[in-house]
């Protein structure tokens, strides 16, 4: 049987990758859902002010960052795993690209369209 | 001088078949292995075990949360931080059922993907990984997922 090697050097890097964002992300949820425990549902005011605030709007926005590429890295695996035409894989994959790098544009056009509070 | 092997056919239960021969080598230039095995891949009638199901509800609730979550997010987001009508039009969107249902099927998606995940982790650090825990965990990550999402919703639509 003829093996076809791939120089798949990635593969350790996204495994970490995809966990230590999991992580990250995780922390951050569970300090998020604390905050709106402590004050639930804000109005208006306290809520643009919640994340009107310079380091919270950072942290959401790496929040973010850490999602998207903990979805590229789970997308392309599934992707992998179960679209084996590689042209309709590629083809897939690009859009998921370019889907995420809109979504990273556009966070950072709705946490920094705020203004400082 | 090795001790004589035992008769196999007098060890296992008489339902397995038992081959004393070695099976029939394939003409040459055949590359094909035996066939006569019934494929049985009918997904709906496959009862998988439970770390399967729970793996596979990690992936659904993944590509879920990839397509419509982030989009629906964002857009959330944008909406309740543009102004304070549109701060109003996302609570009163918010009280219609096909709002709640997908927020609530989404809610679910969210809280398995991050109970089966950490499930996984664990896994990673070699933690729960003999059989009888690796079931025990998987069933408590499908009733913690449900659970919580109840919980979540409830305490919401206080």
């Amino acid at each position: 049987m003829k093996r076809i090697v791939t120089g798949a050097h990635y593969g350790l890097r996204d495994w970490l990758a995809q966990r230590v964002t999991a992580v990250i992300m995780t922390i951050f949820v569970l300090c998020l859902a604390g905050t709106l425990l402590v004050s639930p549902l804000p109005d208006y005011p306290a809520w643009k002010s919640l994340l009107g605030n310079q380091w919270m709007r950072i942290a959401f926005f790496l929040f973010l960052i850490g999602l998207f590429w903990h979805a590229w890295i789970g997308i392309r695996n599934i992707l992998m795993d179960y679209v084996h035409a590689t042209g309709i894989r590629l083809a897939l994959q690009i859009g998921v690209i370019v889907s995420l790098l809109f979504y990273t544009v556009w966070s950072a056009e709705i946490l920094w369209a705020l203004g400082s509070a | 001088m090795p001790p004589p092997r035992p008769d196999v056919r007098n060890i296992v239960p008489p339902w397995i078949t038992v081959y004393t021969k070695p099976l029939p080598v394939p003409p040459r230039g055949v590359q094909k292995l035996q066939t006569n095995r019934p494929t049985f891949l009918n997904l709906l009638k496959i009862r998988q075990p439970l770390p399967a199901v729970v793996s596979i509800l990690h992936r659904i609730s993944g590509v879920l949360l990839f397509f419509p979550g982030i989009p629906l997010l964002l857009y959330g987001l944008e909406m309740t931080l543009r102004s304070p009508e549109d701060y109003a039009r996302f609570q009163s969107l918010a009280g219609s059922l096909p709002f709640r249902l997908v927020a609530l099927l989404l809610l679910w998606c969210f809280l398995h993907h991050l109970c089966a995940g950490t499930r996984f982790l664990a896994l990673d650090l070699h933690l729960g990984g003999a059989l009888p825990q690796a079931r025990l965990t998987s069933r408590v990550v499908l009733a913690a997922g449900i659970t919580l999402t109840l919980l979540i919703s409830s305490w919401i639509l206080q």
